[in-house]
């Protein structure tokens, strides 16, 4: 089977056909869709150790190809990556990158690590609320105003914050 | 999408996964082997081995050379044949087909003509002829012939 053809399978069968023979062409596409997204995540999220986190990912997905049970292997990636993330606590440093004239990647760096996670999980690595509110372990309802308490803040950071109505105070005489 | 999202998009960008974490994971992958498939493998070796096979049977000297046994060397062969010459014989000649004598008589009586019949009938019956009358037409001069007194 050609590496074109490949390109047309979806991520789940090409993981399928990955498990059976372990073939560098089935892997290849599965990597370079998603390698970019959980790399903009991880740094986002930790970036010390993005490279050594997403090297043990992929590791795993090589060593041992993970059953999906129905799921998307795109949620999978970003669960693993999560639970990772969160084994590794304490570790806060803002990298020199992120810095700079990137605005609202430094806004979204100052916002709360859950929120932060959530908008990302969201926005960067198009995974649905309901599938955040499951990664993050709680309801969706609650999901949701973090979602939007983030989105608020970084409109606040980027565009300061909302205008407040005109107070004229009377001249004294 | 806001501004700001689209802002973002525009700075992530710039974000992409480092060329050297690629090859280092990309090589990591070239290291698994693709798993041996063994219905495969066996499927191959059995046509492989009936290919050798149907080729040997082909191209075995025996094909050209009368499957010689390993004793039938070109010597015993001539004694062989240098025996069977010596005990040649004439072949025994073929019996000469003889005429039936009865023929002509045979021919009549199928013609209805039973005069030659009868007379040679009367005659065995008087002891006088030669032979016997085959038994059809001992049969026939039964039925037609009247024996005179």
């Amino acid at each position: 089977m050609s590496r074109k053809a490949f390109q047309h399978y979806s991520d789940e069968r090409l993981l399928d056909h990955y498990r059976e023979s372990r073939r560098l062409a089935a892997f290849e596409p599965l990597y370079n869709r998603h390698k970019d997204a959980l790399y903009r995540y991880c740094i986002q999220m930790a970036p010390t150790s993005t490279t050594q986190l997403l090297q043990t990912l992929w590791q795993r997905v090589m060593e041992n190809p993970p059953e999906l049970h129905g799921r998307l292997f795109r949620n999978w990636l970003f669960i693993q990556i999560n639970k990772s993330l969160q084994e590794q606590t304490g570790n806060t440093t803002q990298p020199q990158i992120l810095a700079g004239e990137n605005k609202v990647i430094e806004a979204i760096q100052k916002l709360p690590k859950l929120q932060r996670n959530v908008l990302l999980l969201h926005i960067e690595c198009k995974l649905s609320l309901a599938a955040v509110a499951d990664i993050e372990r709680i309801s969706l309802k609650k999901c949701r105003e973090y979602y939007q308490l983030a989105r608020q803040q970084i409109e606040t950071l980027i565009y300061g914050s909302q205008a407040q109505p005109w107070q004229v105070e009377a001249i004294k005489e | 999408m806001s501004n700001w999202e689209h802002q973002y998009r525009e700075e992530a960008s710039a974000f992409t996964s480092p060329q050297q974490l690629d090859c280092e994971v990309l090589l990591q992958a070239k290291g698994y082997q693709p798993k041996k498939d063994i219905g495969r493998m066996l499927s191959g070796t059995s046509m492989s081995c009936a290919l050798v096979t149907a080729l040997l049977m082909l191209a075995h000297p025996a094909q050209h050379l009368g499957a010689r046994t390993p004793t039938m060397t070109q010597n015993n062969e001539f004694q062989l044949s240098a025996q069977e010459i010596a005990q040649w014989q004439l072949p025994a000649p073929e019996p000469e087909i003889q005429d039936d004598p009865w023929q002509t008589l045979r021919n009549q009586v199928s013609a209805e003509n039973y005069v030659a019949l009868c007379q040679e009938w009367r005659q065995q019956q008087n002891n006088i002829a030669e032979q016997g009358l085959p038994r059809e037409l001992r049969k026939a001069a039964q039925k037609r012939c009247r024996i005179l007194p």
